[in-house]
């Protein structure tokens, strides 16, 4: 198991320097230039152009690509990610402001999207073609295909404005508030996230469990007297589980990107809305910091669904 | 069996959750009544308070609220007294006189004077420091020494004592004015900003989190990333209504929705949104017309349009008047001109390009027009009002026989396209072309090429009426000039304004004192004035 582990880590290693220069030449294809978006045509007054040149030198633009690389390389080894262009603050700061509020909805959100879709999904598997499957199955069509600004307009709408149950967009109230009004603010696009997340968590759980169901182990336990309840929560439960692990694994690093359309709706502030917004300004710094990070947590949390899969099914052998 | 109870009892525990932390926390109404605090919306995420940077409109709004200036423009489009209470100007045109208001101080108690005016203007003129209005004084002198080097400061910005600020001109201007209002040009503490060093300026923390303003409200802290809390100027030099503002960004959806449950003071309002937020309890809209206009752009180094028949076809061939109805719900007004004011620069004469396909079409035939020949319409999409009129003039324009398509564009392509001055008919809104006729020189001279003329339209016979224009002291003579240049402007269209849109905001009942200025960037104006129910 430690060999795997360290032979994973140097690979992921040399993965990550493969995405930070993939990324760099990517960055640089993008039509468009940082330099001249900090100089507004419409409202500037003066020589363009060498306000634009002044702008670039700053930027450190001007040097040929593999410079500018081997410069970031440096700074990026010295614990320093650079400066926003939009911003001029230090991208790391950025970054960790925006990833607490990320991961507060996120996680949030995932919890209650377990919570209520592994619960549903075993229930509709255990009760086949009953009432409680049919509404588990529709309502997880439902959140799949639901697009997420719809059903957040809608909640809105309904919870925030008709029947003011929750605030309507922000992630506290005006100057800062209690613990409890932040609570009150990620309620609602909590839940959600939440309920767009269940979905497919509903049909892994169904169909996991539908299949563990059926397997003969299972049928010896109910012949040698266990009830149903150990039959289900001791046996039937992790096996049908398992493929959940991988599932949810692998979203995490989706969800640490942060629901860009969510997030903008409700105005809050998370690190879906930074990268989009660093996109469309072509904040390069805030943008190469952003996908290393997700590049980095995306291989982490690989090597973590593989090592607990070999944990749980002791079948597998690394 | 037991599963579902298991089930039940959770579903239960988070519902209970849930309800407590609602209960837990006031219901909005009763903790407003009591405080003095005002929230108001960003329409974008703020990045800062440098106001030496082409300001985007949050944190120009901001500014508003934390800095002071010499002069704005008013609610009723006039020039309006703030840190200069008044001024004159010679009759050459050239020397401008500022007297400043006596007794003020900085946020930390520093006293204001003339010294602080010297050194902000200083650093707008000097390229170097990253400033983007160092063009609008190139005419003041010793400005060009500077840019050369041959100087550290700028000779023309005196302070011949400490409440008198003068500015000297190499040629005569008596519209200066104009170029300190928009954007307003801000003043900076010289005690705090001299010490930093000019390389590197905007990146200074200073800028970012302010630690002494001249305005009424002044920075606090960084909430969150998207909103800042300004408390009250202990110095101010009037009583304050209020104790804190909170400025917040929030988009449209979300502030009408805040309106409504009273969690916010002001927000700007879409045209189709007017009509519903009128008839709003508690809310109220209010309404000026605009001050600038919405307008395609035609860059001329390509030659496409070059043809003024061409260029008045196009005026022809799309119906303003049902876009003002169709695209902002009756919320505007067509013009014809850029400048639309003041009503003594707008001869009655102008050419009323009214929507006449047929005259277009035979405008085209004259100028021998090629159909073939595509004409690229460029935006930037995501607001409702653009998005929809560029998809009515596309299809007008190809009606009458232009090959129009639509070219949708991201912000960072755009800039390049503008720098390169490659773009057929770009769409942009923009300007303040109501207080002096003057403002229409920034698009359109020849000097402002390569700066804010991006077209690079360059008309001599233009270019001599309007420096005639800011050297006449005669308002009689000026009034003749202009009216030569709105006729020239007119008739040969070199920007196609298509309508002014409406400056709409909501209020809440609670907020007194907000007084709608029609420049939207300018909204925060009079926040001294400002206080709650």
């Amino acid at each position: 198991m430690t060999a795997f582990v360290i032979r994973r880590l140097l690979v992921s290693l040399v993965v990550l320097v493969g995405i930070s220069m993939l990324l760099f030449v990517l960055l640089q294809l993008m039509p468009g230039d940082p330099a001249e978006m900090m100089v507004d045509p419409m409202s500037f007054s003066g020589d363009r152009a060498a306000a634009v040149a002044l702008q670039r030198h700053r930027l450190g633009l001007d040097s040929p690509l593999p410079v500018q690389y081997a410069r970031w390389t440096g700074q990026l080894l010295h614990g320093n990610f650079g400066y926003s262009y939009t911003s001029g603050r230090p991208v790391a700061e950025v970054m960790l402001e925006r990833l607490g509020p990320t991961i507060w909805l996120m996680g949030t959100a995932l919890v209650i999207a377990l919570l209520v879709g592994i619960p549903l999904g075993i229930l509709a598997a255990m009760h086949r073609n009953s009432a409680v499957d049919y509404t588990a199955t529709v309502a997880s069509l439902l959140a799949i295909s639901l697009p997420s600004f719809f059903v957040a307009l809608l909640g809105i709408y309904v919870f925030g404005l008709k029947l003011r149950w929750v605030p309507t967009a922000g992630m506290n109230s005006v100057g800062g508030g209690s613990f409890a009004d932040f609570l009150h603010h990620l309620i609602l696009p909590a839940a959600i996230l939440g309920f767009a997340l269940a979905g497919p968590y509903v049909r892994y759980a169904r169909a996991g469990m539908l299949e563990v169901l059926g397997q003969d182990f299972l049928t010896t336990a109910r012949s040698k007297g266990l009830t149903r309840r150990r039959v289900i929560g001791r046996h039937a439960l992790h096996n049908a589980l398992i493929p959940l692990v991988t599932v949810v694994a692998i979203q995490l690093p989706v969800l640490f990107a942060g629901a860009v359309v969510v997030e903008r709706v409700f105005a809050w502030p998370g690190m879906g809305r930074l990268a989009l917004d660093a996109v469309l300004a072509r904040d390069y710094p805030i943008l190469l910091g952003f996908v290393m990070a997700v590049a980095v947590l995306v291989l982490l949390c690989n090597l973590v669904a593989d090592v607990a899969y070999a944990v749980i099914d002791p079948r597998i052998r690394l | 069996m037991i599963m579902r109870r298991h089930i039940q009892a959770l579903v239960a525990g988070l519902l209970g959750l849930a309800m407590a932390t609602a209960a837990c926390t006031s219901s909005p109404d009763d903790s407003a009544t009591a405080s003095r605090d005002v929230t108001v919306q960003l329409y974008q995420a703020p990045r800062g308070f440098n106001p030496l940077l082409a300001s985007i409109g949050p944190d120009h709004l901001m500014e508003q609220l934390h800095r002071d200036a010499l002069v704005s423009a008013t609610s009723d489009n006039k020039y309006g007294p703030r840190l200069a209470e008044s001024w004159d100007v010679s009759p050459d045109g050239r020397t401008w006189t500022f007297h400043l208001v006596k007794g003020v101080k900085w946020s930390d108690g520093h006293p204001f004077t003339a010294k602080d005016v010297v050194f902000t203007y200083n650093l707008y003129a000097n390229a170097k420091t990253g400033s983007s209005y160092a063009g609008k004084f190139s005419v003041v002198t010793g400005a060009k020494a500077l840019a050369d080097g041959t100087a550290t400061s700028v000779s023309g910005f005196q302070a011949p004592d400490d409440y008198t600020f003068v500015i000297q001109l190499d040629q005569p201007n008596v519209a200066f004015l104009d170029e300190l209002v928009q954007p307003i040009m801000f003043i900076l503490p010289e005690h705090v900003v001299s010490k930093f060093p000019i390389e590197g300026l905007t990146k200074n923390p200073f800028f970012r989190e302010p630690t002494v303003g001249l305005g009424p409200y002044v920075f606090k802290r960084w909430v969150t990333d998207d909103q800042v809390e300004f408390d009250a100027n202990p110095h101010y030099r009037k009583k304050l209504g209020l104790d804190r503002v909170f400025a917040q960004y929030l988009t449209t959806d979300a502030a009408m929705a805040q309106l409504q449950t009273g969690k916010l003071d002001y927000a700007q309002v879409a045209a189709p949104d007017a009509k519903r937020i009128e008839g709003l309890d508690g809310v109220t809209l209010h309404r000026a017309d605009g001050p600038g206009v919405m307008a395609l752009h035609t860059a001329f180094d390509s030659g496409k349009l070059a043809d003024v028949r061409v260029r008045q076809a196009i005026m022809y061939a799309i119906d303003r008047e049902a876009l003002v109805n169709q695209v902002l719900s009756g919320e505007g007004k067509v013009v014809d001109t850029l400048v639309h004011g003041p009503d003594w620069a707008m001869p009655s004469d102008l050419i009323h390009y009214n929507y006449d396909p047929a005259k277009a079409k035979t405008l085209l035939a004259q100028a021998g027009w090629n159909p073939k020949t595509q004409v690229r319409i460029e935006l930037v999409p995501g607001t409702r009002d653009r998005d929809t009129m560029v998809t009515i003039v596309a299809a007008q324009l190809k009606a009458v026989g232009i090959n129009a398509v639509v070219k949708n564009y991201q912000a960072a392509e755009l800039s390049d396209a503008i720098a390169k001055r490659d773009f057929d008919l770009l769409v942009s809104g923009y300007g303040l072309f109501v207080i002096d006729p003057a403002s229409m020189n920034a698009r359109l001279t020849c000097a402002n090429i390569g700066g804010s003329n991006i077209s690079g339209y360059c008309n001599k016979q233009l270019d001599q009426l309007l420096a005639a224009g800011i050297a006449a002291s005669d308002q009689a003579q000026r009034q003749k000039i202009y009216a030569d240049a709105q006729r020239l402007v007119n008739r040969e269209a070199p920007i196609f304004v298509m309508y002014v849109p409406n400056t709409l905001a909501a209020t809440s009942n609670r907020l007194q004192g907000f007084k709608l200025n029609p420049s939207v960037v300018d909204a925060f104006w009079n926040a001294a004035d400002w206080s709650v129910k």
